[in-house]
């Protein structure tokens, strides 16, 4: 009984910290981004995301940390995702994101899952950002996530074959890294057809 | 691009609920505030052990679980209602 109160109590002081500390910066966030929006021969798409209340909660449990360190150690409370048409894209994209005041890009801690994909055949780039309100209000870590239309839709359909079985058997995880491999070969034959088609 | 609010029913990852915030809040409601009263009033209705609040932009709720599939399993739901922002 104490435990289920101090959960909730725990899912409460997480709802508040998401509402004052989060919920306005996300909003804050779409104004700031819909002049990149805007270039449909670029992008795709932009969405954004607050995490769960419980899915904050996992990942604190996961990692071992109270309140205290919440702000600090994770830092996808807000998720941005940039899906772009072209791979070769992406310089373009990192440099206009990087002049968006006031969102600080930290380049120095991505995770490139394009360069080296994760095992499963995953790809995208994963970049940490701070938002800096105006006013003082403390900066807000973001995530923002890039990857191209080909490796949205793996990860798509991944998600949607695999995500009621508990462990996926090696031939299949093989066929869907091959699956990944295809796309980015067809990704990069993209970018020869613009070189070569563009004036 | 809208912001949607969405009630997930955990058990099954379905989406039961979708609300929409206006594009323009009402003159000196801040998002925050929606948001919180939002927490408030849904899990008013909807347990907060069974069921979570999902909140993020997309062209539509169709778009955004296609964006974010780990979130839901696709919406029980076509219905879309306008949340009322006034606190």
């Amino acid at each position: 009984m104490r435990e289920t109160s101090n959960d909730e109590a725990l899912d409460l002081e997480i709802q508040r910290i998401v509402t004052e500390e989060y919920a306005d910066a996300l909003r804050s966030l779409v104004a700031l981004l819909v002049p990149l929006e805007q270039r449909k021969e670029k992008i795709d798409r932009i969405e954004r995301r607050i995490k769960t209340v419980k899915s904050i909660k996992d990942k604190m449990k996961q990692k071992g940390i109270g309140l205290g360190q919440l702000r600090e150690q994770i830092r996808d409370i807000i998720g941005i995702r940039i899906v772009i048409h072209f791979l070769s894209d992406i310089p373009d994209t990192l440099s206009e994101l990087s002049q968006l005041q006031p969102l600080e890009l930290s380049l120095q801690t991505a995770e490139d899952y394009i360069a080296t994909p994760k095992t499963t055949g995953y790809r995208s780039l994963h970049l940490n950002a701070v938002y800096k309100p105006e006013g003082g209000n403390s900066p807000v870590p973001c995530e923002i996530q890039i990857r191209t239309t080909l490796q949205h839709a793996w990860a798509t359909k991944s998600h949607l074959l695999l995500y009621k079985i508990q462990e996926v058997p090696e031939r299949f995880q093989r066929h869907f890294r091959i699956l990944s491999d295809q796309l980015h070969l067809a990704d990069e034959v993209a970018d020869l057809l613009r070189s070569e088609l563009s004036p | 691009m809208n912001t949607y609010l969405m009630v997930r029913r955990d058990s099954d990852l379905m989406i039961v609920k979708i609300y929409v915030v206006p594009k323009e809040l009402p003159q000196g409601v801040r998002f925050s505030q929606v948001i919180g009263k939002a927490f408030e009033k849904i899990h008013h209705d909807y347990s907060r052990r069974d069921y979570s609040l999902l909140i993020g932009d997309a062209y539509s709720p169709e778009d955004f679980l296609r964006s974010f599939p780990d979130w839901a399993r696709g919406a029980t739901t076509s219905e879309v209602e306008e949340w009322s922002c006034a606190t």
